[in-house]
């Protein structure tokens, strides 16, 4: 996946999860419920599902726009991650195999 | 909160509604902010896949995710002592979520591998998801709110699944960014609680 792909994805998620939430509440609102408009209390407003889901795609905006932006900017060979070790058919199944505690440090500046 | 002082708090925060519910003082649910918590996290687990090294250039970003889980336990710590009911379910969530967020964390600060922060956070997630799902369900299957919570503990199994998954066979991409979007899913699965819940 090319990084101009990946910065799309990771730009889009917050927006994405923004409009869900904006659809659930015009369905509820409009649809399942519309006579409940008069009886909105604050309490609804806070924690209402499809509100909270618009503001924690809000957030998530602000948070993964600037990681676009860097993931756009990086080269192919900087986004791959190390692969752990997979099983072979020597090792027995259920001993498990380490992933290197080190291939997190090398992720490190 | 210095100003409102320890009983002040607990005053206020006991003023939470029972579960689920809505008070007729219009206090706040429980539910939507941790689906709402779940759901952010989540995604945020899915574009840690997406950026690879990239995400990590920040320490902060990298213990996002154990983090998560530590606050939400005292979270669940806050919903246990202000609820009069289930508080004996409720305390059991926050352990697990202690000790999810405890041994994440040491993986990710590369304390210990993968493998044995599984051999935790695997039994808690199989754990959790009963607590959350049969043994927290009230009401026949028939009723959608019992139906619900059911459904967030098949969501639990399902990332117990996923983490087997990626300790028999490795880590790949897809299993990470499956794993993201599970948590997400268990988000969504509590806003949806909420959404039959609650009311105007």
């Amino acid at each position: 996946m090319s990084p101009q792909v990946r910065a799309l994805l990771i730009g889009l998620i917050g927006p994405l999860v923004q409009a869900v939430g904006v659809a659930w509440d015009l369905l509820e609102h409009g649809v399942f419920n519309p006579g409940g408009l008069e009886q909105i209390t604050l309490q609804h407003i806070v924690s209402g599902p499809a509100h909270l889901m618009m503001g924690v795609g809000m957030v998530l905006s602000l948070i993964c726009i600037p990681i676009a932006v860097q993931v756009a900017a990086a080269q192919p060979e900087e986004l791959e991650l190390p692969l752990p070790s997979r099983p072979t058919e020597d090792e027995p199944l259920f001993e498990g195999r380490s992933e290197p505690a080190e291939a997190i440090e090398q992720w490190q500046p | 909160m210095a100003a409102l002082g320890y009983s002040g708090v607990l005053d206020a925060a006991a003023s939470l509604p029972r579960h689920g519910g809505v008070t007729a003082g219009g206090s706040l649910p429980g539910h939507p902010f941790f689906g709402a918590m779940f759901l952010f996290v989540g995604a945020l687990l899915v574009v840690e896949i997406l950026a690879g090294p990239v995400w990590h250039r920040a320490r902060w970003r990298t213990m996002l995710w154990p983090a998560s889980l530590i606050v939400s336990g005292f979270g669940m710590l806050a919903v246990t002592a202000v609820q009069p009911d289930q508080k004996g379910l409720h305390l059991m969530l926050v352990v697990l979520l202690f000790i999810g967020g405890f041994f994440e964390a040491r993986y990710r600060l590369g304390q210990i591998t993968r493998t044995t922060a599984d051999g935790f956070a695997i039994p808690a997630l199989i754990l959790g998801g009963f607590v959350i799902g049969p043994m927290h369900a009230s009401g026949p299957i028939t009723n959608p709110v019992a139906l619900i919570h059911q459904f967030v503990g098949v969501v639990c199994w399902m990332l117990a699944g996923i983490r087997l998954m990626q300790y028999r066979w490795g880590s790949t991409a897809a299993l990470d960014t499956t794993f993201g979007c599970g948590v997400m899913m268990l988000g969504l699965s509590l806003l949806l609680v909420q959404q039959f819940h609650g009311g105007h």
